[in-house]
Parts: structure tokens; sequence; C-alpha cells
């Protein structure tokens, strides 16, 4: 660090006097004895400090200073100033000098003044180093980030890859040719990837070897932006599900995208609910017309019973309380099987004696069909004696009995006979099966009929209600791995065969 | 003589609803389930007014308003009381003498029936 300073004065007697207090004070002294030659030196050692005259001829103390400034504005510049120049010293402040000190000289304002210039050029040296130092820093760091944001093959380390590896759904990242080059704990899992295959993301998740037709990873390579898609893929137990995927890129420092991120997320279930609501809906509208059906024959019974009771006919009364519990009873059945279409339904199955089943079915029936006058014959087979199945014992029922009433039905709108019976057969068929079969000499119907009666909404007259029922019953029997076949003649009748597997 | 009224719907229920308010009002009836018997009906019982249920099978409801006014030969013009779940005014079924939607209010339709036969 040098000490160098420059000592300005026209009096050679000060240049001495003061160059020796000075160098005691471990000054490299120059000297000059006007403004010209200080400026000379000055630009030749450069030295961080000098003490300057104010009245010299020539140039003056204020002009040299404004020089110094001029050179080099962090210059300590130190005037020394006479008495009858306070004006000029407070001037000289205004040029930004250092200090002034006044004649005869002081020691001590000298070295008071000094310390001063010393400690200004320490400050500003610290200033400078810590903002160079601060920029510098600051550069370090932010280059450090970029870094870390482009590198894509850096393992993901500590926490981050806890949290990769944690995500719901799959996450994969993917390099141009769709290999998966990382993947989330669950994708591995699932899909037994370990680290040392070279698997493609096209050939894991929907057993191709060729990449997918819109593929949204692939869009994303070329336009470097997010794609989003809906797509079919295997589970890892084969079945096929439904997901939502959602590409993103990662780019290099260059820019150039070296890798995308790939993220799934299955939603069969939501497409199943959607599924399920959107023919909710349309049995909803369709409906409508079966209840409007309901409630017309309601009104009908409640008038003829009205009108009955207040114009005293017992027979109008009667037909008007038969006509309610009818209408009543296939209100309460539509909105029941309205209930159960609504929601899902497990079964619950438990062995049951076969024999007993088939009797306790028919029972529901049997006062009804007595009523109408319908001859109901039942044959259950004694082969089946001891032989139980697994069923879900309510809903089979529900499901029976449902084809039992539509040939009570039936046997009621056919109007070419007199005499009308049904019958209730349960035989086995062969080892493993058992058949429930309804037959009944009702009205039948047309071939086109029977092409629809399994349909979701298809009824044949209002007053029966929306036609879930035989929907449901067919769901039934084939949740109990069944199957059910209907044969109709217009006229003669239909008969209904349910075929269970016993296993 | 009492007004005799053809009630046309598929479903007995209905039917016999309507039979009973008729008669209960003073009028006749007759009876029929579909497009076909209807015309049976009509040429034999000759009624006076006739209501007509829109939704039968195999289009019966718009089918035999549409054949009564073209081939009804004396009966062309017979008054016709549209009684169905969807009661608008069908374009096939534009000079029905009122439209009622089920469940409908028996007196409004008796009180129909009044002020067009009587």
């Amino acid at each position: 660090m040098t000490r160098k300073l420059l000592l300005v004065d026209d009096e050679e007697g000060i240049r001495t006097v003061l160059g020796i207090s000075l160098a005691d004070l471990g000054y490299d002294v120059l000297t000059a004895d006007n403004a010209e030659t200080a400026m000379r030196i000055f630009r030749e050692a450069a030295p961080p400090i000098v003490l300057t005259d104010i009245k010299m001829p020539g140039m003056d103390g204020i002009d040299l200073l404004r020089k110094l400034k001029e050179e080099n504005p962090d210059t300590e510049v130190i005037l020394i100033t006479g008495h009858g120049d306070m004006d000029l010293a407070i001037r000289s402040l205004k040029y930004e000098a250092t200090d002034f000190i006044t004649k005869p000289i002081d020691d001590r304002e000298l070295e008071h003044a000094l310390d001063k210039a010393n400690e200004r050029i320490l400050l500003r040296r610290q200033w400078r180093d810590y903002t160079e130092n601060l920029e510098d820093l600051v550069k370090r760091k932010s280059d450090r980030l970029a870094d870390m944001e482009h590198v894509p093959e850096r393992p993901v380390n500590g926490r981050f890859r806890h949290l990769f590896d944690e995500m719901p759904g799959y996450v994969m990242v993917l390099d141009p040719g769709f290999k998966i080059t990382v993947a989330n704990r669950a994708m591995k899992e699932d899909y037994r990837l370990d680290g040392a295959t070279d698997a493609c993301c096209h050939q894991v998740l929907k057993g191709s070897d060729e990449p997918c037709l819109d593929c949204p990873a692939a869009h994303t390579f070329e336009d470097g932006v997010s794609h989003s898609s809906e797509m079919d893929y295997l589970h890892k137990d084969g079945q096929s599900c439904h997901g939502f995927v959602w590409t993103t890129p990662l780019r290099e420092p260059s820019g150039s995208i070296a890798r995308v991120m790939v993220i799934m997320t299955d939603v069969s279930t939501i497409l199943d609910l959607k599924d399920h609501l959107a023919s909710l809906g349309l049995m909803v509208g369709s409906v409508s017309h079966g209840i409007k059906g309901l409630l017309t024959g309601l009104d009908g019974g409640v008038y003829m019973l009205d009108y009955g009771v207040s114009m005293d006919d017992p027979g109008q009364v009667m037909e008007g309380l038969k006509t309610v519990k009818l209408m009543s009873d296939r209100i309460k059945h539509m909105v029941l099987d309205i209930l159960y279409y609504a929601r899902e339904s497990q079964l619950d199955r438990k062995p049951v004696d076969i024999r007993t089943f088939a009797g306790e079915t028919v029972d529901v029936i049997t006062p009804k069909a007595r009523e109408e006058q319908i001859e109901l014959n039942r044959e259950i087979d004694a082969a089946l004696a001891g032989r139980t199945m697994a069923i879900d014992a309510d809903q089979l029922r529900a499901a029976i009995v449902n084809i039992l009433e539509n040939a009570v039905d039936a046997c009621l709108e056919d109007r070419g006979k007199t005499a009308h019976r049904i019958d209730y057969r349960i035989y086995p068929e062969g080892d493993d099966a058992v058949c429930f079969e309804i037959a009944d000499n009702g009205i039948g119907m047309t071939e086109d009929t029977k092409q629809h009666i399994f349909n979701l909404f298809y009824s044949s007259k209002a007053s029966r209600g929306a036609g879930i029922g035989l929907f449901i019953t067919k769901k039934i029997v084939s949740q109990h791995g069944g199957r059910i076949d209907v044969f109709s003649t217009p006229g003669r009748g239909t008969r209904f065969r349910i075929r269970l597997p016993l296993s | 003589m009492a007004k005799k009224i053809l009630v046309i719907d598929d479903d007995p229920v209905v039917v016999k609803y309507l039979v009973a308010l008729f008669k209960n009002s003073g009028y006749d009836t007759c009876e029929a389930y579909d497009g076909v018997e209807a015309f049976d009906v009509l040429e034999r019982d000759r009624p006076d007014l006739i209501t007509l249920d829109l939704e039968m099978p195999e289009q019966w409801g718009t089918r035999f308003y549409r054949k009564l006014r073209k081939h009804g030969g004396a009966m062309k013009d017979t008054p016709v009381l549209i009684i169905s779940a969807m009661a608008s005014r069908h374009l096939s079924v534009r000079d029905a003498v009122g439209y009622f939607a089920k469940p409908f209010e028996p007196e409004k339709v008796v009180e129909t029936v009044r002020n067009t036969i009587g």
C-alpha cells in the first residue's frame, strides 16, 4: 500500500517544514511549487492524497482541486488556507475537498485531516470490495440455479427424490425415443421396471412396439409446449384402463428439449361414473312417461272410490279400491326399481337350498294368481333334493318374481282365452346348472317386442311402469353367471327360462 | 238418447277410469285398445265423440287420427279429444277439440265433452 502524498505550495519554506512532518508520519512525499507541475507529477505518480495551498500564483488551489477531481474523483485533496481565506475554504468543500487546514499549520490538525483522508480511502476500498464480491456471489449462485434446472439426468437427490417417488399416479421422464429414463415408485413397482431395462413408454403402457398415433409427448418434443390427452392403457394386471395424460418439456441450458416429463392419472372409475350418470339422466327422461301413466291410473282408482262412496255405489267402490291397490303396488315397484338402478349393487352370495328358495319365490305370487283366478302349477324336480347354490337370495328372488308378475299381467291382458295358467318349473340341467322356467298362456308378444323387452326403457304399457324391471332382472341373472331366454307366440303365451350355474 | 263416447287407449286401467268417468256423467261408452279395433268399434257403435291416447304401440295414436280424417267416411268429422302423456298440439292432430296431459283433471275433461256434444 503506497502512502504517496503530493505537497503543493509556492513557498519553499513550507514545502521543507511540512515535508519533514509528513515524512515523519510515514508518507512518501512528492513536491511541486505550482499547480501545473503538480498536475504533471500527479498524472505520473497517482498519489492518493494531495495537500495544496490555496493561494498560489498562476492556477490557484481551488482550480487545482477541480482539475485533480476531474482526473480522479477519488483523490483526497486537503487545502491549506490562510486567515482571510474562509470563503475560499468553504468553496473548496463544495468541490469535494476532503478538509482544509489553516496556517500556521498545527500538527494535530494536519494529522486529523490526513486521518480523515485515509479513512475515506479505506472505506471506499472496502465498499468496492464488498460490492464486487456481492456481484460475483450473485452471479455464481444464479449460474448454479440455472444448472440445476437444466440438467435432466442429474439424479434427483435427497428430498426431491422422495417427493418425485411419492407423487400419486404415474410419473416418468422420456427421451426423444420414448425410452423411460426416470420413473416414480408407483410406476416402477406396478410395471416391474428396473433401472437396467430400456423400456419404451408405449411398450409398457400399451404393449405396442410403435409409439401412439397422437402421442402428447411427441407433440411436446416438437413444439416445446405442454400437452394433454386421454388414452386407454394396460393396467399392470393386463386389464384395459382409461387415463388422463399431461406432458411437460424439460429443457437443456441451451434451450433445446432433451426430455419430456409425463404424468398420468387413472380415470377409469370416473368414466364409469360418467356413463352411469348419463344413463340415469336418460332414465329420468323416459321414466316420466311411465310415471304419468301410473299416476293417471291411481287418479282413476281414487275417482271411482270417491264417486262410489258419495253415490253409494258399492260396485264402483270395489273397482276403485282394487285399482288403487294395483296402482300403488306398481308405483312402489317402480320407485324401488329406480332406486335399485340408481345405486351400484353388489351381490351378497350365500348358499341356499334350491328347492326351498324356489318354493319361497313362487309363494310371493300365489295369492295374486289366486285372486285373478289364474291357475298356478309348480313343479320342483325331486332330483334337486338337498342341493344348494350360492346366490344373493333377495336379489335373485326379486328378479324371478318380476317375471312371475309379468306372467300374471300377460294373462290379465289376454282377452282371447277364458282360462289362464302359469307353469313354474325348476329342474337341473346336467350336473352343473339349474333352470327356472316360467310359462304363461297370456297375450304373448311379437318378435319385435321380444327383441326389446330387456332394453332399459322399454315398456309396453305406461301403467305397467318404467320398464326397468326386466333390465334389472337380466342384470341380476348375469351377475350370477347365468343367462335368460324368452320364447313367445302372440295370442298363445310366453316362456322365460333362467339358467344358473351351480359351481 | 245419451251421447256416446269412444275411449281409445292401450292401457286398460286408463280405459276403466274414463269409462267410469263418462258413465257417471251420463254418457254411454264404448272402448278400443288399439287402432284396428278402434275402427271396428267406430263403425259398429257410431260414437258422438272420441278420446284418443297418442302414445300407443306402432304409432296407432296419430295413425288412427289421420286415417279417421281421411278415410273415416261418415264418421270422419267426429270430434276428437286427445288424452295423452304428452298432449302438446301435435301438428298431425291439430283439429282436436281439446288436449289433456296425463294425469288429467276429470272435471275439465267432462266440461270439454259437454261443451262439444252436450
